[in-house]
């Protein structure tokens, strides 16, 4: 069992860091995500692949981590660099702020955010995204391109020149 | 969800190369978070199913890590009329493994106390499995799914007759010894893995509604790879 949680550990915790909000969320949504696995790799239908199920776990452990939270009040954290717009520039031709990539992701719904982590940090493509959230692949490639859409408004219209073309499902 | 969510059109606002590098860079975590976190996990699993450190020590000396889910026949049998109680397993490639199998009949049935070996008993026949394979013919009855529930996950045995057994059950050599696993024609529905591979581990578990059991295997190649006896299933993931 630790085999499988060791050979996959990384990309859940890359995959819950940037669902979460900070990381401490991501921290208990990984460890929820683990547990998950454990919990139901009885239960692994064969039917795709471990990698696949595996995100699919861990995105409902996010998904579900986001709706408890969203439960309980927030502590606020008091942080300059989460002001978007005196970054844009530095956006514009630099290293994305850590800080504020994490407000702008977080400022996502967790639907659209799910789509464009899986696709943009996860790289899975459209018909895989779609089978783990359970949607149709049109919905996904909606949400990915609304989600990038609010992702760059919020970072401050990052220009388009330089983007990485979509190779496509 | 709005109006224009099933929209089918490809995503249009494809994000900036450093916008991307910055969400996929992350400080790692540190190995320390990531072994206790492994550990918390495994913590939820029943007693006699963590088998971390015997895994660990079996495989971890290899730098790829695969691991192949390697269902092997089991056989949802009609004993009677429509009783589906049984499930054979058949589990030689050839004579001389006679004792390996039953060793390793023995050794499941002590991972999981719900099964009864019925030597005499001759296994169903498997759709591609080759009729002809010789040595003494051993089934196993398989607990029905409500009893399968209890799914045991256990470490590839370090004893040796055990070891040799469930490789001559599972059709996968010694690895440690050939470096290969390849299982036998007979009880091959699926591809082999490629460039050989490693048992490490196996378990049981209800694969597509059926009880199935599930080998383990590192391989050389570093990819992750899941094998499903039953040809419906079967998947390389």
């Amino acid at each position: 069992m630790s085999v499988v949680l060791d050979r996959h550990y990384e990309q859940v915790a890359l995959l819950a860091r940037r669902m979460m909000a900070n990381p401490h969320d991501a921290q208990d949504a990984t460890q929820q995500a683990l547990v998950a696995v454990v919990r139901g790799l009885a239960g692994f239908d064969g039917r795709s692949a471990v990698s696949t199920w595996i995100h699919r776990v861990t995105v409902n452990a996010c998904l579900d981590e986001l709706r408890r939270r969203s439960r309980r009040p927030q502590p606020v954290e008091a942080d300059e660099d989460r002001s978007g717009g005196a970054h844009d520039d530095q956006l514009a031709d630099s290293v994305v702020d850590r800080t504020t990539l994490d407000a702008a992701l977080a400022a996502l719904s967790p639907e659209f955010r799910a789509a464009v982590v899986l696709r943009d940090v996860c790289g899975l493509d459209y018909d895989t995204i779609a089978e783990m959230l359970e949607i149709p692949a049109g919905t996904v490639r909606s949400r990915i391109a609304r989600g990038r859409r609010d992702l760059r408004t919020a970072l401050g219209n990052l220009p388009l020149s330089g983007v990485v073309e979509e190779a496509g499902p | 969800m709005t109006s224009n969510d099933d929209q089918t059109s490809e995503p249009g606002e494809e994000l900036h190369e450093e916008l991307l590098a910055a969400l996929r860079d992350l400080p790692p975590v540190s190995p320390e978070r990531r072994d206790r976190q492994i550990a918390e996990a495994v913590r939820h699993l029943p007693v006699d199913q963590r088998h971390s450190g015997g895994i660990r020590r079996g495989v971890l000396a290899a730098a790829a890590v695969v691991i192949v889910a390697v269902g092997v026949v089991s056989l949802v049998r009609a004993q009677g009329s429509d009783d589906l109680k049984a499930s054979s397993v058949e589990s030689m490639q050839s004579g001389d493994r006679g004792d390996a199998a039953s060793a390793g009949v023995a050794a499941d049935k002590a991972e999981r106390p719900a099964a009864s070996i019925t030597p005499d008993a001759p296994p169903a026949p498997v759709a591609g499995e080759v009729a002809n394979t010789p040595g003494p013919p051993t089934s196993v009855a398989v607990p029905q799914r409500s009893e399968a529930a209890s799914v045991s996950l256990g470490e590839f045995p370090t004893d040796e007759a055990a070891r040799q057994a469930m490789i001559a059950r599972f059709g996968a050599r010694d690895s440690a010894v050939a470096g290969t696993s390849s299982p036998p024609a007979a009880e091959q529905p699926c591809p082999p893995p490629p460039g050989g591979a490693t048992v490490v581990a196996w378990a049981t578990a209800i694969v597509a509604g059926r009880d199935r059991v599930v080998v383990m295997v590192t391989a050389p190649d570093a990819t992750m790879r899941a094998w499903i006896a039953d040809p419906a299933v079967c998947v390389w993931s």
